[in-house]
């Protein structure tokens, strides 16, 4: 008997061998190794599945498109959004509610055209401090369950990148961690998803704190902190650093927004904090 | 409150923010069946965004009655398929997925056309073939299904399996053959 076809080996998953072609791969060394390199090539396959690619789109181009085909509906660039219909989106059991936003949210509106008038020095303090004050946020948000976690931990070997990320970000030490540029931006990126998921997880979940008063002034310094990033963001708009700093403090004040929700009486609407 | 469940609540009333979460979340994977689907790099490039807007236009079909990443995955492979039927490229620069037609070269793999990667043999294959590999055994649908999705009959898309198959198990010599496989051996039928 010849050998087994290639073809005829590739099916075998589906048309089990008969009894003449099994009597001759049980004798055939060349048809059993030919078997085994497809079973290895299936198990290639199999391990495809979730194999990550590269990012084909920019959110850029892609937002570009959502705008133009009306998907999206509340741009993340005017981050003055309506404090009431933002809360009434995540509370269960409510209708959705589109308060216009009033008191203090009005006015960070005026604050932020003020900001962007004033001097350069200023916004450089500004954003100085507001940087320091989100590292420390970020690491109080995220890091509630990692306050033992060492500086020296490998960055992308654990499950707190976000914490970690931001904390040796302000770490002379830390930065001998990573080994290329392309490695501390993969680093980056990972922390910032880790934080987006554990903040959107905590406004969920934690109802450890649950005083309002806490929530609104938390809220309130945010806010502050947003004008800042703003400011900072005018000087250099395509700092990725600039933006990563704007985009967690962003996150930061839509997860306190969720909680100071879920912390209000069902049947009352925030107005302003 | 789930955390998917919140996100694509608040993306479908099209709050950007949510939506930007979703897709940098999900966009290494949604791109990766875009990109394996599509074969040609570049052609993938033109598929992944408007296969991103076909997603988030299907955001309220999700009913949370399964994991929101198991949904994306069927819908972001079913998107794929929808856009390269429609693009015009792909029906210039191939002929359409027919039964029996796929061209699998039976010669031997020379050394240049050797490759490194699965991913890099795959894109050596028909479009037909390569689809119906993909589909079968990397995501593990069915030969019906795979009929439903690219128009073609079950025994058409065996078929097809097969000879991808063999073609790539010949490209991937290198990757599959383990040192002691020293032993020649023909293609001939029995």
């Amino acid at each position: 008997m010849l050998h087994l076809d290639a073809e005829r080996l590739a099916a075998r998953d589906h048309d089990p061998l008969t009894a003449d072609e099994l009597a001759h791969l049980a004798q055939c060394a060349a048809c059993r190794s030919e078997r085994d390199a497809f079973d290895r090539l299936a198990a290639l396959a199999e391990g495809e599945r979730d194999r990550p690619g590269a990012r084909l789109t920019s959110w850029a181009a892609l937002s570009s498109a959502l705008r133009d085909e009306g998907l999206i509906t509340r741009p993340s660039d005017v981050p003055e959004l309506p404090v009431a219909a933002e809360i009434s989106l995540v509370r269960p059991g409510r209708a959705p509610s589109f308060a216009q936003p009033t008191g203090s949210v009005q006015s960070s509106v005026v604050a932020s055209g003020n900001v962007a008038a004033r001097s350069r020095v200023w916004r450089t303090t500004a954003w100085r401090a507001a940087a320091a004050m989100l590292v420390f946020t970020s690491g109080a948000l995220v890091g509630r369950g990692t306050a033992t976690t060492s500086l020296d931990v490998p960055v992308g070997a654990s499950q707190v990148d976000g914490a970690i990320g931001l904390t040796t970000a302000s770490s002379s030490s830390g930065a001998n961690a990573f080994r290329s540029v392309e490695d501390a931006t993969r680093a980056l990126e990972r922390a910032q998803r880790e934080y987006e998921r554990a903040s959107f997880w905590l406004a969920s979940h934690d109802t450890t704190v649950n005083a309002q008063s806490v929530y609104r002034a938390r809220l309130a310094a945010l806010e502050q902190m947003l004008n800042a990033s703003r400011a900072g963001l005018f000087e250099a708009p395509q700092d990725p650093v600039l933006n990563q700093y704007y985009l967690a403090a962003y996150t930061a004040r839509e997860a306190t927004l969720r909680q100071l929700g879920e912390a209000m009486p069902v049947d009352r609407v925030m107005e302003s904090f | 409150m789930d955390t998917d469940a919140a996100i694509v609540r608040r993306a479908i009333e099209g709050d950007e923010r949510a939506m930007r979460l979703l897709w940098n979340q999900h966009s290494p994977h949604v791109d990766a069946i875009v990109a394996r689907l599509a074969g040609d790099p570049d052609l993938a490039q033109d598929l992944a965004q408007e296969v991103w807007i076909q997603i988030f236009r299907a955001l309220p079909s999700w009913r949370g009655d399964s994991k929101f990443s198991t949904w994306l995955h069927r819908v972001a492979i079913n998107r794929s398929l929808n856009a390269l039927r429609r693009t015009r490229r792909q029906a210039a620069v191939e002929a359409p997925i027919e039964e029996h037609t796929v061209a699998v070269d039976h010669d031997e793999a020379t050394p240049s056309l050797l490759a490194a990667s699965i991913e890099e043999a795959c894109r050596q294959l028909a479009p037909g073939a390569r689809r119906v590999f993909y589909l079968h055994d990397v995501q593990g649908f069915t030969h019906e299904e795979i009929a439903e999705e690219l128009g073609i009959t079950s025994g058409g898309s065996k078929s097809q399996l097969f000879k991808a198959r063999a073609k790539l198990r010949r490209l991937l010599a290198p990757l599959l053959d383990t040192p002691d496989d020293t032993v020649e051996r023909s293609y001939a039928a029995p």
